[in-house]
């Protein structure tokens, strides 16, 4: 396994990223060796956290909710904000995967096939995230007897759904097609449908907050388009760090001039939804008042942090991948991590930045229900961001995470996802 | 799912249809549509004891803490247990208008079952104060308690037993009317202990207008009717809830309402005016505006001449009014009935009440100048001259008024508006309004909590001498929160005289000090508490527990609840809760007597007050004392032929539920300008200057005889402690709380968690603080640490707390320590605003 | 007219934030530890009781905050099961405890924050039995409730506790579809405002001035 694993550690050594990332990398390129050691234990690790998960989850519903860090005034969190973002990143690879097919252009080599199945792996994580955010999650089947179709957490559960299984179904096609059991028009066809059920997941999920009013942050008609280009950027990404990571690791063969393809798509996603950031930074900020207290809250607040790590690591990454003497491999995985971290930056500032401005900013008597931060005054539980994670559930999310590593890898394991042999 | 009733999803279309067909046959009668008077579809109306359904018995119940209220509640009993309270209507008021209920009341519930319940005889196994105790029976209680008694009356004489009360029950049972403390206490020759607060406004009143009972005003009823509604330092919004809506209908009405305070209460948020006063100033305010009435000669002459002292000649050499005797007529001697007086009077001295008895009457009437120049009996002068002054045998007489007008006219407005802080044009303004009438002066306890405070009344009253605004519809000038009725009868079965003179509560840390009262040994070994908490409440803690507890052979505390004062207890009786019990209220801010029905049975071991003095006086060897039934004992209480002459009787009252005390509704006092002075005038001019309450002390007459403005002890600018402490300390009677009761109602405490210290934010910054931060307000009689909150409605150079924290609340000390025990020798009340303080932040946990 | 449009009135110049709404609201709906569906709030400064301003040039008034039962609710439209509807024939937004799922979608969606609240863990009570009206729906685990107008009162043709014990006689309650009703008229002679109408959300909860 050290061969993989010295492999995997290059792909992090300028790179302080998350170390399910580095799993990912290394677990990726031990699949070439369909029978790797490496791979059983990364489906093994992932298993095991899986359960552990599961039962951090179990101990959630037992327990209360209550040990979790949301309340009433920030009643959603980590769980949501993971949801936004895998959501996000399932669908850059589907459409990676679809678009050349859907419009009959060149493609981006082999990597359909690892792009889709990247897609469904983050679709699962997604629902999941959402399953563990339910607090009533055995009534999950009255979603489908008294389903109230005007919500658009109802088009969201649907249009996931949807989206899952035309992705099976899409991948499915694909290894059909491959072996001339579907013909080049139903892939086609069938590309076409994926492409637009995934700009519509996109929309959808935008949806669930934007047609909001109740918050000031969330309640734009931009919202949509930008979540379906912050879907493009990190859904390339990671598309391209995957395959950059495959090719090394010798699972797949990839013409370097498809991750340069890539790598320039990956910086147009990037300038595109900066300047959707703009443009709604400018919007909200431009007349004054509740928003430009939003603006504020984003620069200088407390969630300025988050705000800054985007815009730079998005702006880096964009160097990197529009600088031709800069794509060099390491640095392009490193452009694409920087561009997911930083897409998750946005996932954390939309959602805590929607509970950070109360609508009425009026005292009240503070209590262990209402606010995360109840001991301070209404001030001091606004001071800093309102809500921050609780060991629970960032090990519940990872759990429901590793559910998604554990699909890839049995994915690698059991699927014929390389390129089939031209 | 089980066939419980779930109505989340159980009504039906037709159920709602149903029922609001129900409301809308009810309101054909009444011409509005469904829903429509927002009184006709609330609170339904319950026979005591009715049964509602589902099993469910509504009893007819009394709040009666001390904020005076005495609402009326159901109390809704299920199987056994109180599960709620609400509002219940009054009987004698159908249109509603006294129907309340508010937070305190509404939350009950907790305050029966609560954990902090007192369910047994106590007694105190480690160091008083530590909280250790040993549970007993209540014969252990009863012969511990009597057989130490009975040491210690042997050894230091009967006077050394003592007893004393709060507020915390205005029942005439087991409550702050209750004779029967008397009966008992008086039988074993006790010593009774006097709480000493809230007197000094009602000092500075009846001194001038005399006693019809303490803290009398219109009927908060009757504001409507006046043009303007001065509030003086009263937080009603606060400490009278259930009064407010009577001031809003009078802004409805078109009354201006004018609210003199250091502090933006919410009262002051909603007033038309409101007056931002520099604290202990009053006096120097009403004196002020006083200046303005005479300088623009609008006082009401007519009223001067005919209704005050003021044409009464005064002698300068005595201070007294120069008296036909003086001028060698001799005075009449005449037999005049005394009607009974009521039983929390100030004039009431204890046991010594109630009987209606004939006295001789000496009438000396003063002498004034006439129109013509020649002094005369009051009786006999055509036109009694206002200014002007004679001289008798060279002795300078002057006019009561011309010597109010020397005190007055120290006060223009200008040097006013230094005293107070209020521009000079607001004080003529405010006296323009105040001319205006009718005006309605209602006086709060703010002015009252210094050691000026009698005065400050005192020049208040005299103000409605200036104007005559007194004793008719919309004008009058008193506190109003409350009265007590008049005309109870206090001589119940067993009674007998008190053998020692009661004694204020303020005099108590020094009797104990020195064992000697008035320069007599006079030792005390042993107090019983009951319905009170006076180490929560009364001033200057560390002195109460190290001197006056830290002396007793024996501290015994009867309460339902574990409070501050239970914690030092010797012996701990359980008291039942008002609703385990009947009671008659009749002190009340309805004039209503009132009558609670007992819903439940005591809970655990607890007994009510009434119950536990049948035990102390059986364990005294008085077993056939208190041998009547509580309704009997009521009935003699109630049963007097002056209210007999109303048509109130005790078993009237326990049928109606409540009857109001006076014959005519709304009440007013002073109607026709008929004083209780001896003149039958308002004697602004205060010819015998007396004390609240003869603790042997001295006091400069001089002083007392016309309203002055003086400087506190010290809360002011330049006070002997100001070069240590720069904040004045005061209090509010926050809405969370009476008092201390409530204070571990865990309903309440969710809304106000814990100690608050409210500072103005400039006061803060400049002390380091942040809003939020823990403080420790500290002077040295002690501290107290609370959470810092800013306020901009706080006067800068004030503070204020929400008062009645209990010790364990508190992360250390707790807010009575930091309060003087000074008093102004007449007032001889507690001067709980008195006090100068600093903060700083508290860093320790 | 056959519906009606059941509406609050709250007088902010009677309204003294005495709170004594929030406690029967507590009691009445027996409500768990921490949970307040109705609260009472200063404008103005920082705390209950603060006003703005500097002294002595302040200025407050207070607002209750409870569910604003709204003509065009933010909460009903997001449900996806449809545990919080409005009642067809009086207005009052109505939930089912037994169908929510506990996806908090309504408490995001709803511009009033703090209105709502969920149960974050198994309803915990400061005295062992259930206080208040016995015909108040069980409160559970992982759900979200709020203000329900006191439905259960309603059905037996009396007004909400809160507006009930309102002492400041602040609150005033009816059928804003009845022109001749006691809110109709005050309506009509008041001016009033209501919370975040920018919102579009066409609040129930009207408060005069």
């Amino acid at each position: 396994m050290s061969e993989y694993m010295q492999g995997g550690a290059l792909a992090n050594d300028d790179l302080d990223f998350s170390a399910p990332r580095e799993r990912d990398c290394a677990s990726e390129r031990s699949s070439a060796a369909v029978k790797s050691p490496a791979l059983n234990v990364a489906i093994g690790v992932s298993a095991v956290a899986v359960l552990a998960g599961l039962a951090l989850w179990f101990m959630q519903l037992s327990g209360g909710m209550v040990q979790t860090a949301m309340r009433n005034l920030d009643s959603w969190g980590l769980y949501i904000t993971g949801f936004m973002f895998f959501v996000g990143l399932s669908a850059g690879g589907l459409i990676i995967s679809s678009v050349p097919k859907a419009l009959g252009i060149r493609g981006f080599g082999g990597i359909s096939k690892f792009a889709v199945f990247s897609s469904i792996a983050c679709t699962v994580v997604a629902i999941g995230l959402v399953v563990v955010d339910m607090g009533q999650p055995f009534r999950v089947w009255e979603l489908f007897v008294y389903s109230n179709l005007g919500s658009p957490l109802m088009w969201d559960i649907i249009v996931l759904a949807t989206y899952l299984i035309l992705s099976c179904v899409y991948l499915w096609a694909q290894i059909q097609a491959e072996r001339g059991k579907v013909s080049a028009v139903a892939l086609r066809i069938v590309s076409v449908i994926a492409l637009v059920t995934a700009v519509l997941v996109h929309s959808v999920t935008a949806w669930i907050f934007g047609l909001q009013q109740g918050h000031e942050m969330w309640h734009t008609a931009l919202l949509a388009p930008w979540f379906v280009s912050s879907a493009l950027v990190c859904g390339t990404a990671l598309v391209m760090a995957i395959v950059i990571g495959l090719r090394r690791a010798g699972y797949l063969e990839l013409e370097q001039d498809n991750v340069v393809r890539l790598a320039k798509l990956l910086g147009a996603f990037v300038l595109v939804d900066l300047y959707f950031f703009g443009c709604d930074l400018l919007t909200e900020g431009f007349p004054g008042g509740a928003g430009a207290e939003v603006v504020a809250l984003l620069t200088q607040g407390p969630l300025a942090p988050y705000f800054w790590f985007e815009i730079i690591g998005c702006a880096v990454c964009a160097v990197i991948c529009l600088t031709p003497a800069l794509r060099r491999n390491g640095l392009l995985v490193a452009a694409s991590l920087l561009a997911i971290a930083g897409i998750f930056c946005k996932r954390v500032q939309l959602l805590v930045g929607g509970f950070q401005i109360a609508n009425l900013d009026l005292p009240f008597a503070m209590n262990s229900m209402s606010i995360t931060h109840a001991d301070g005054t209404l001030a001091d539980a606004y001071a800093n961001l309102v809500y921050w994670p609780t060991p629970l559930e960032f090990g519940v999310t990872l759990g429901v995470v590793a559910l998604g590593f554990l699909i890839f890898f049995l994915g690698l394991k059991f699927l014929p996802l390389r390129p089939s042999e031209k | 799912m089980t066939e419980a009733y779930s109505p989340a999803n159980g009504l039906t279309r037709r159920n709602f249809l149903k029922s609001t067909g129900v409301a809308a046959a009810a309101v054909a009668a009444g011409g509005a549509g469904a829903f429509a008077a927002s009184d006709l579809a609330q609170a339904e109306t319950y026979e005591a004891g009715q049964t509602e359904g589902d099993g469910e018995e509504i009893f007819c119940g009394i709040c009666r803490g001390n904020c005076s209220g005495t609402c009326k509640l159901n109390i809704h009993v299920r199987d056994n247990k109180i599960v709620k309270t609400s509002k219940r209507s009054f009987n004698s008021f159908p249109d509603g208008s006294v129907d309340r209920i508010c937070l305190r009341g509404l939350s009950h519930v907790y305050n029966v079952y609560g954990p902090n319940r007192i369910q047994y005889p106590m007694r105190r196994v480690g160091e008083r104060g530590a909280g250790e105790w040993e549970r007993i029976t209540w014969e252990e209680a009863i012969k511990e308690i009597t057989d130490e008694w009975k040491r210690i009356q042997a050894e230091y004489g009967e006077q050394a037993i003592a007893y004393t009360r709060g507020s915390g029950n205005l029942g005439c049972i087991s409550g702050v009317a209750s004779p029967m403390y008397n009966v008992f206490f008086n039988k074993i020759n006790a010593s009774m202990i006097k709480i000493a607060r809230d007197q000094a406004n009602t000092r500075g009143i009846n001194r001038v207008v005399g006693n019809l009972g303490d803290w009398v005003l219109n009927d908060p009823s009757d504001f409507k009717n006046a043009k303007t509604l001065f509030v003086w330092g009263a937080n009603i919004t606060d400490a009278q809830i259930h009064d407010w809506h009577f001031v809003a209908d009078a802004q409805d009405a078109g009354t201006k309402l004018v609210v003199i305070d250091p502090i933006m209460t919410q009262l002051a948020a909603r007033a038309d005016m409101w007056v931002p006063v520099k604290p202990a100033t009053d006096a120097a305010l009403a004196l002020s505006m006083m200046y303005v009435m005479v300088e623009e000669d609008a006082v009401n002459k007519p009223f001067l001449r005919d209704h005050t002292c003021a044409p009464f000649l005064v002698r300068s050499d005595t201070g007294k009014f120069l008296r036909m005797s003086d001028l060698g007529v001799e005075p009449e001697v005449i037999e005049v009935e005394t009607g009974a007086v009521s039983a929390a009077s100030s004039e009431n001295k204890g046991a010594q009440v109630g009987k209606a008895k004939t006295t001789t009457k000496i009438i000396d009437h003063p002498a004034v100048l006439d129109a013509d120049g020649t002094v005369k009996s009051l009786v006999e002068a055509a036109d009694p001259q206002l200014n002007g002054t004679y001289d008798f045998n060279g002795v300078p007489c002057s006019t009561a008024y011309d010597l109010l007008l020397e005190d007055i006219m120290e006060y223009a407005p200008e040097k006013a508006q230094e005293i107070c802080d209020v521009p000079a044009e607001t004080i003529v303004e405010l006296a323009h309004l105040a001319l205006d009438g009718p005006c309605t002066h209602r006086l709060g306890w703010g002015s009252n909590s210094y050691t000026n405070g009698v005065h400050a009344a005192h020049a208040n009253i005299t103000m409605a001498a200036l104007t005559g605004q007194i004793g008719y519809p919309g004008a009058g000038t008193g506190v109003g929160d409350f009265k007590a009725c008049w005309g109870i009868n206090a001589v119940v079965k067993g009674m007998t005289a008190a053998k020692y003179p009661m004694i204020s509560a303020l005099a108590l840390p020094e009797i104990m000090r020195t064992d000697k009262w008035k320069g007599e040994d006079y030792p005390i070994r042993s107090l019983y508490v009951y319905a009170g908490n006076p180490v929560s409440n009364q001033v200057n803690t560390n002195e109460y527990i190290n001197d006056v507890i830290g002396n007793m052979d024996l501290y015994v505390v009867a309460d339902y609840t574990f409070t501050d004062t239970v914690k030092y207890a010797d012996i701990v009786l359980p008291a039942s809760h008002w609703f385990e019990q009947q009671e008659l209220v009749p002190i009340s801010a309805t004039q209503c007597f009132l009558h609670s029905e007992k819903a439940i049975d005591p809970l655990y071991e607890s007994k009510s007050d009434f119950e536990i003095l049948k035990l102390l006086a059986e364990g005294m060897g008085y077993p056939d004392l208190i041998d009547l039934t509580e309704d009997e004992y009521m009935s003699q209480v109630v049963d007097t032929p002056a209210l007999g002459a109303l048509g109130i009787t005790y078993d009237a009252i326990k049928q109606n539920e409540d009857m109001y005390w006076y014959p005519e509704k709304p009440w007013i006092p002073w109607k026709n300008a008929e004083f209780r002075t001896e003149s039958g005038r308002m004697e602004f001019y205060v010819e015998n200057p007396t004390v609240q309450f003869d603790v042997g002390q001295e006091f400069d007459e001089d002083r007392e005889h016309l309203p002055r403005y003086f400087n506190p002890t010290e809360a002011y600018e330049g006070s002997p402690t100001w070069d240590k402490y720069k904040l004045i300390l005061l209090s509010e009677r926050p809405r969370f709380r009476v008092h201390s009761m409530w204070s571990d109602n865990a309903y309440l405490r969710e809304l106000d968690p814990e100690p608050t210290i409210k500072m103005n934010p400039a006061d803060a910054e400049a002390r380091g603080i942040a809003d939020g931060d823990y403080v420790e307000v500290y002077n040295d009689r002690g501290h107290c640490v609370a959470r810092a909150v800013y306020n901009d409605g706080i006067r800068p150079g004030c503070m204020v707390y929400p008062k009645s924290w209990q010790q364990h609340q508190h992360k250390a000390g707790s807010w009575s320590e930091l309060l003087t025990s000074e008093y102004d020798p007449v007032g001889v009340n507690e001067s709980y605003f008195d006090n100068l303080v600093e903060v700083r932040v508290w860093n320790e946990e | 007219m056959a519906e009606s449009k059941l509406v609050m009135l709250v007088d902010t110049k009677r309204c003294i934030a005495c709170n004594s709404c929030a406690v029967a609201c507590k009691v009445e709906n027996n409500l768990p530890k921490d949970v307040w569906w109705n609260r009472v709030m200063t404008v103005g400064g920082p705390h209950l009781d603060a006003p703005s301003g500097t002294y002595p040039n302040l200025e407050m008034y207070n607002v209750t905050v409870a569910c604003q039962h709204c003509e065009n609710p933010a909460c009903v439209k997001v449900c996806p099961v449809g545990a919080t509807y409005k009642d067809p024939e009086t207005g009052v937004v109505r939930q089912d405890y037994d169908k929510c799922i506990g996806c908090r979608m309504c408490m995001s969606a709803c511009p009033y924050n703090g209105v709502r609240s969920f149960n974050w863990e198994e309803p915990a009570y400061h005295l062992d039995f259930a206080t208040g009206d016995q015909d108040v729906a069980p409160h559970q685990k992982h759900v979200v409730e709020k203000c329900t107008f006191c439905w259960h009162r309603l059905a037996k043709g009396l007004a909400p506790a809160c507006v009930e014990v309102c002492s400041a006689r602040a609150r005033i309650f009816g059928d804003a579809n009845d022109p001749d009703s006691a809110v109709s008229q005050k309506l009509k002679e008041r001016s009033s405002m209501r919370l975040l109408e920018d919102r579009d959300t066409e609040p129930s909860v009207y408060f005069l001035r």
